[in-house]
């Protein structure tokens, strides 16, 4: 096996088979990663239900198997988490698997100095986007009129997202899921980076038989990973075929497609300032003050923030000096991930207002963060 | 990771924490949105057990106070809903042992949940939910993105609403007649103001009511408790030496706007105090217990909706009440039959966080609103979170047409005389305040009640 190779593979363990989504390979590369003794940790979503899936940081193999399976309405990143191990271990090994938008945070992270991404096994997992639990709650009972405690399984193929009960399997497509108001989280809509060839390797199920995943090899890690799971009797692989393969491609494909048109749709230009300005003032008035969106921001590296240095509550500004110095410090490196929006209490739509300055930054430079550890950060000097 | 409900206000917001915080995406009341407060839980002085100003070993300090217990008569237990249900309710059967109640100064009450929110057309509101109960903000936002009208009754204007009215101390006798109709209607039911709230209450369908609440378990304590005073009763009662020991669990009485009101906690016997923070009220107690800080314990709690949530961390969160039953030699109790206690008298066998329980609740207060002299009136805006000490405001709200009136220039004080002499404070110009407001979130030497006439003092150039 080399890099640039793509293979489909499938865990060994039946039990991890059976529970692991396509095949369960993930799991078995996190749990040969802490076997074969490639890393110390590991970082990985323990499945609480459908709806909630907890980060946990474990050496324990057994935790690691008890977090297969796929959550697509735990709309979660992992850099912070990633982050914290560094701070307790600098000279620790870390693998996690990473949704695009977890890889790019951790790269970034990386660039600031916070993570060792040498020491980071990344398991990249190809992503068509993420739903909000408690909104994918509603659209259960809504939409497909099933009692969402009664859901065992959920999947995306083709367009649509499909919920299994012990009764039934129900499928609807996400177009018409969004156009209703449901589906995917705004950003995952608009996100164009679906395959993550940020990460080490890309896991998937785009153009991989039932119970397999599709996975493409981009590093050493990657090989290593992937190397060390086969020896240790972990997982089997095969060739992808030239039809899967061609499969993966146009799914990407559609799904850029798709991507370009939300991001059309979303960030209709502001041409005048003035107007500009004042959708920017008045949005950002419902700011309660709260920090919640730095708290959470995975590219946030500042250890004595500027935001909040510059800020003071007592000011009599019409425009939030804490979000003016955000949109200025994240438009290098903000990558999209919506968890801003996500925790907002005020439902500012904190990652849109971002992406509106950071698109313009990021295109001016020809920036896009989290790609790779070559162009250091725009506004950042060593 | 385990999971905890916020313990900054009684809405109910979900967490995870074990050495970082993270917010639980599908919990039912946030979604996984946070204000402030949830945020610096994890910064908290932790209380030790002391027995007259001294640092004691625990089963001292619990010998000491079950020995306080038995020999002290009238002793009234306070405890406002800092606590989970269980605990709550081992304290009043602590309580029940030497014939006394437990008070939560707040009355038991369940209104409309936050689904009715959404689904209003027309929302009546007494808060300033940018600031008061942020997490309440996004469902009445959600109410008018379709279409709801908002009218807002506070002390200054409220950038959510479509009709502001301003709310006048000299003339508060108005909100008697506001038609409410099938407004729904979003009030603050605290222990501080509670004449505002009641006369609020009495006017609209109880079905029409989301009665918000500061504390992590005001609903649930409420709920189990029987007989309630308000927290100035107990201090009256205590001057009056009615009241001669006072067990106060995880309450902090200097929440009162006038700190006079505290020097009442000297004519006490005993005063014993059961809480996780060290504060001020430690100093002052001749006795007192560590807790388990709630997000510590396991337990259930009641949010403003009554809805049943959980927490579940590691500590029961009893020890140490039962280990006072034990040591007076009464019955003692268990976590699990509290738990099965509670869920009986709550009338579930489960509990399902998505499902708000039916209620039927009887609150027909008889209180009379008060009424304010003077022209200008400085108002403590209180919040839950200032009570618990995560509030980093120290400025009061102002109008740009005082400013001016005063002359007062960028960096210098606003000076402000009340019947308890005067105060000079940092301010913000704010122009939703009106002229004769001063809106506070902290609470000011010169407070004498929620709402205090006042006079300003003229800068000189």
């Amino acid at each position: 096996m080399n890099i640039g190779d793509r293979v489909v593979a499938w865990s060994k363990d039946e039990e991890i088979k059976k529970e692991g989504a396509s095949g369960g390979l993930v799991t078995s590369l996190l749990t040969a990663a802490l076997k074969g003794e490639l890393v110390d940790e590991v970082i990985a979503l323990q499945k609480k239900s459908e709806f909630e899936g907890v980060p946990i940081r474990t050496s324990d193999v057994d935790e690691v198997i008890k977090c297969s399976g796929s959550l697509h309405a735990a709309p979660i990143n992992l850099t912070k988490f990633a982050v914290r191990f560094f701070e307790e271990h600098p000279d620790g090994t870390l693998a996690l698997p990473a949704k695009p938008c977890d890889a790019r945070g951790i790269i970034e992270q990386a660039k600031r100095k916070k993570i060792d991404l040498e020491k980071t096994y990344l398991i990249g997992l190809n992503c068509g986007g993420t739903m909000g639990p408690i909104t994918t709650m509603k659209m259960l009972e809504k939409m497909y009129e099933i009692d969402p405690n009664e859901v065992i399984e959920e999947e995306i193929e083709r367009g649509k997202l499909i919920f299994k009960t012990e009764k039934e399997e129900k499928a609807i497509s996400i177009d018409e899921l969004e156009e209703a108001g449901y589906g995917r989280r705004e950003n995952c809509r608009y996100c164009e980076i679906n395959i993550p060839v940020m990460a080490d390797l890309a896991c998937g199920n785009w153009g991989a038989g039932e119970n397999e995943t599709f996975v493409e090899i981009f590093t050493e890690k990657g090989l290593k990973l992937m190397n060390n799971a086969i020896e240790l009797g972990l997982i089997e692989t095969a060739p992808a075929t030239e039809k899967g393969i061609k499969i993966r491609e146009k799914t990407n494909g559609v799904m850029e497609k798709v991507a370009k048109k939300w991001h059309e749709k979303i960030f209709v230009p502001i041409e005048d300032r003035l107007e500009r300005l004042h959708y920017y003032m008045d949005v950002m008035e419902d700011c309660i003050d709260c920090e919640a969106c730095k708290y959470v921001c995975p590219v946030c590296a500042c250890d004595e923030s500027k935001c909040i240095d510059f800020y003071d509550p007592m000011d009599s500004h019409k425009i939030s000096i804490y979000h003016l110095i955000r949109l200025l410090h994240l438009s290098d490196s903000c990558i999209g991930c919506g968890q801003c929006t996500d925790v907002c209490p005020a439902e500012i739509p904190l990652t849109t207002l971002h992406r509106r300055m950071a698109d313009r930054i990021q295109t001016k430079y020809n920036y896009v963060p989290g790609m790779d550890m070559k162009i250091p950060p725009s506004f950042e000097v060593e | 990771m385990n999971k905890i409900v916020c313990p900054g206000c009684n809405l109910g917001c979900g967490l995870y924490k074990n050495d970082v915080l993270y917010f639980r995406k599908n919990a039912p009341v946030n979604s996984g949105k946070l204000c402030r407060f949830g945020m610096k839980l994890h910064k908290y002085e932790k209380a030790l057990p002391m027995v007259d100003g001294k640092e004691e070993k625990l089963p001292n300090a619990i010998s000491a106070a079950s020995k306080k217990l038995a020999e002290t008569k009238e002793f009234a237990f306070v405890s406002f809903g800092n606590v989970t249900c269980e605990e709550q309710l081992a304290f009043t059967k602590l309580a029940s042992t030497v014939g006394s109640n437990v008070y939560t100064c707040i009355p038991g009450f369940v209104g409309a949940n936050i689904e009715k929110i959404r689904q209003s057309t027309e929302i009546i509101t007494f808060i300033d939910p940018y600031a008061t109960y942020p997490l309440i903000l996004r469902h009445i936002l959600y109410a008018k993105e379709n279409g709801a009208k908002i009218t807002s009754y506070y002390w200054k204007k409220i950038r959510i609403a479509d009709e502001s009215v301003i709310l006048n101390p000299a003339e508060i006798d108005k909100i008697k007649s506001i038609d409410f109709g099938d407004s729904l209607v979003i009030l603050d039911l605290n222990p501080l103001n509670l004449e505002f709230s009641n006369e609020i209450i009495n006017s609209c369908n109880r079905e029409n009511i989301v009665c918000l609440k500061p504390f992590l378990n005001s609903t649930g304590a409420s709920l189990l408790s029987g007989e309630e005073k308000s927290i100035y009763q107990i201090f009256e009662e205590i001057k009056e030496k009615k009241i001669k020991g006072l067990y106060l669990l995880e309450s902090d009485p200097g929440i009162v706007p006038d700190d006079a009101l505290l020097s009442a906690l000297d004519n006490l016997d005993v005063l014993i105090v059961q809480q996780s923070a060290h504060n001020s009220l430690s100093d002052r107690a001749n006795i007192v217990l560590p807790n388990d800080r709630t997000f510590e314990g396991k337990g259930t709690v009641l949010n403003f909706e009554g809805r049943v949530l959980e927490t579940e961390g590691e500590t029961e969160g009893i020890e140490v009440i039962s280990e006072i039953l034990k040591s007076g030699g009464k019955e003692e109790t268990s976590y699990d039959s509290l738990h099965a206690e509670v869920l009986s008298k709550l009338g579930i066998t489960e509990i399902d966080e998505y499902v708000v329980p039916e209620y039927n609740i009887a609150y027909k207060p008889e209180t009379e609103l008060k009424k304010y002299e003077g022209k200008a009136h400085l108002i403590y805006v209180y919040t839950p979170f200032l009570w618990n000490n995560t509030i980093d405001r120290d400025f009061v709200e102002i109008s740009p047409g005082l400013a001016e009136s005063l002359n007062l220039h960028k960096d210098r004080l606003l000076e402000m005389t009340s019947s308890k002499g005067s105060a000079a404070v940092k301010y913000k110009i704010v122009e939703t305040v009106p002229d004769n407001i001063v809106l506070s979130p902290m609470k000011l030497p010169i407070s004498t009640d929620v709402i205090t006439p006042v006079e300003f003092k003229p800068e000189q150039n």
